[in-house]
């Protein structure tokens, strides 16, 4: 079937952007794995309107992080939980180590949209338009949203000082 | 903040050995899983609407003009909550109307007719409406004439069974009525009146049957006119019934059952035996010879102390002999007819139809030939348990047969009861239900491609 190759060729090639893009949303590969897995299910169901989209990355991210807002809202019995992943102690050491164990541990204490929306504008370096087509809100929303994440960020890492902007 | 982000390590591990065909399996499955699910929502859409429109459908046909023979079911159709009524649907011309159900722990009862033309049943609304009083079934089938259970009243009720409409024939000041026979030309009606006391033995309890059974006078209403003349000397009307010419009827008071013509003038009498009463509304045989005698259901007519009990509204029960009482020098009459608990009609002047009820309770219509008296079952009706949420029986009670069909009853096999369209609270819930299952499908299987606004939780 041709729209299945295509479909393959399309998840081949960028499987490690969505499974990075997973990662940065839940935090553990393992549960990022489930995630993609299950993104990538509806996405063949509904590969011919994915395939006619204006950007097929965009649409599938916004699956993404639908389907990641979604395992945070069903109920317990049906959500699935990764056993943390087993990071062993690093031989080189890296700089920022600490404020890098911080910002880990402080962004799973944010609510998932949060979370998203502080994945989304600095890990994935989306302007807030982009960041509203994928959690398909307003950018007004999206820029409340930062700023709120921004604030409870400050007030899970108090020794860090930011060097850059941090304007939502 | 995108500087502190970038600290943040992301090499992904190595996937999973056959990470991607297992997503091709799980994708072909989910593709298989939901095209089966869209399949079965289309049946059972599918299916509802052939549940839910198509019985209130009205083929052509259907009501079926009567150009047929009249027929009978040879089975009636059990209790169902879900049968239209007249107003809604109109089921045409009616071979029978009862009252059907039990009213144990809840009241349960319906006054239904059904169809002489096919398997239809519907329920009298307007009957319900009256709280189901006194009623009687056009010979012809085509109308149901209804009194009050309510009170004093001041209209009969005449609802047209071809069309659903009713029509109010007034009767001035209100009154109670007990509605006793309908001639076989359907052009009269004689009924009892009498104003309700509310005072007296019933107190203010409404018992509209024993009081107009002894006060009530005798009136003919003439249903082409709408007018009603009182018969004052036949006073307190028991029960009543034409001749075949429909110029004259018997009136039974006390023990005698009068002959009058239609201007009231008395030409004759007949005693009915002690013990026995007038059969209503059908008493007088086709060749005019005879008048058919019942059994008393209790006491018979009020005698100023006992009786007066008129069996109205009371489940069909007690088994009797049907005997005949000849009118002036007309012979010999037939040998009585055992075993029966109501005389419904005459098929010819040598055989007659009647309820009967055997040792388990279960109700049939019969058709016995006078004299020689051998039975053919033409019919049975399910009194099993069925009523009340299957904890009751169901039972019969005034019962009637379209009086001027029964020469030409054909009997025919039961089909699929045709109840008409569902009652619309039925309607709601089961559309409730299926939306509310349909909600809960969707959202179990529509895809995520509708991203949800991020909130603060």
């Amino acid at each position: 079937m041709r729209s299945e190759r295509e479909y393959v060729e399309y998840v081949q090639a960028r499987m490690p952007w969505l499974r990075r893009l997973a990662y940065r949303l839940c935090g553990q590969w393992s549960a990022a794995d489930d995630l993609v897995q299950e993104c990538l299910v509806a996405l063949y169901r509904h590969w011919r309107k994915a395939s006619a989209a204006d950007s097929v990355d965009a649409y599938v991210r916004a699956m993404l992080v639908h389907a990641y807002l979604a395992e945070r809202e069903r109920s317990w019995t049906r959500r699935v939980r990764p056993v943390a992943d087993v990071i062993g102690p690093s031989t080189v050491p890296l700089a920022g180590a600490e404020h890098r164990v911080d910002l880990l541990a402080a962004l799973t204490k944010l609510s998932p949209g949060q979370r998203a929306v502080l994945v989304l504008r600095y890990w994935e370096d989306l302007d807030v338009a982009q960041v509203a087509a994928a959690l398909g809100c307003s950018t007004g929303t999206v820029k409340s949203q930062t700023s709120y994440a921004i604030a409870a960020l400050r007030r899970l890492l108090p020794n860090y000082v930011p060097g850059g902007s941090d304007t939502p | 903040m995108r500087e502190l982000f970038a600290t943040l390590p992301d090499d992904p591990p190595p996937l999973p050995p056959g990470y991607v065909d297992t997503v091709l399996t799980r994708g072909r499955q989910s593709v298989r899983r939901h095209r089966i699910g869209t399949a079965a929502v289309w049946a059972v859409v599918v299916l509802l609407l052939a549940v839910l429109v198509v019985p209130g459908v009205q083929l052509p046909g259907q009501p079926a003009a009567p150009s047929t023979k009249p027929g009978l079911p040879d089975r009636f159709a059990g209790y169902s909550t879900l049968t239209s009524t007249v107003t809604t649907a109109p089921p045409g011309r009616a071979i029978a109307l009862y009252v059907y159900g039990n009213g144990e722990a809840v009241n349960m009862f319906q006054p239904l007719v059904v169809g002489a033309d096919g398997d239809t049943y519907r329920r009298v609304d307007a009957m319900a409406e009256r709280n189901r009083p006194s009623a009687l079934l056009a010979p012809d089938g085509t109308r149901v004439l209804l009194g009050d259970e309510r009170g004093a009243t001041g209209d009969l009720i005449l609802v047209d069974l071809t069309t659903g409409k009713r029509r109010s024939i007034p009767l001035g000041d209100p009154v109670g009525v007990r509605l006793l026979a309908w001639s076989p030309d359907g052009r009269h009606v004689a009924y009892s009146a009498a104003p309700l006391t509310g005072s007296g033995e019933f107190g203010s309890v409404n018992f509209v049957e024993a009081e107009v059974a002894r006060t009530g006078t005798l009136w003919l209403l003439d249903l082409a006119s709408g007018r009603s003349t009182e018969v004052p000397a036949i006073k307190p009307a028991w029960t009543a019934a034409f001749a075949p010419d429909s110029r004259r009827l018997a009136v039974q008071v006390g023990q005698t059952a009068h002959l009058i013509d239609l201007d009231g003038h008395e030409y004759g009498s007949v005693p009915i035996p002690r013990g026995r009463e007038l059969t209503a509304d059908v008493g007088w045989s086709p060749d005019g010879r005879f008048l058919a005698t019942v059994p008393w259901l209790s006491d018979g007519p009020f005698n100023g102390t006992t009786g007066g009990d008129t069996g109205h509204g009371t489940f069909l029960w007690k088994v009797g002999n049907v005997e005949f009482v000849p009118l002036t020098g007309a012979g010999t009459p037939p040998a009585p007819v055992p075993d029966v608990v109501q005389l419904l009609g005459w098929r010819s002047p040598g055989s007659v139809i009647v309820a009967t009820i055997n040792a388990a309770g279960h109700a049939s219509l019969v058709e016995v030939q006078l004299g020689a008296g051998t039975r053919r079952t033409l019919a049975h009706f399910d009194t099993g348990r069925s009523c009340e949420l299957g904890t009751q029986s169901c039972q019969l009670a005034d019962l009637h047969l379209a009086a001027g069909l029964l020469p030409d009853l054909t009997v025919r096999n039961a089909g699929r009861p045709q109840r008409g369209p569902w009652p619309m609270l039925a309607n709601a819930v089961i559309g409730v239900v299926v939306l509310g299952a349909a909600l809960l499908l969707w959202r179990r299987m529509r895809p995520p491609t509708h991203p949800r606004r991020p909130g603060v939780e």
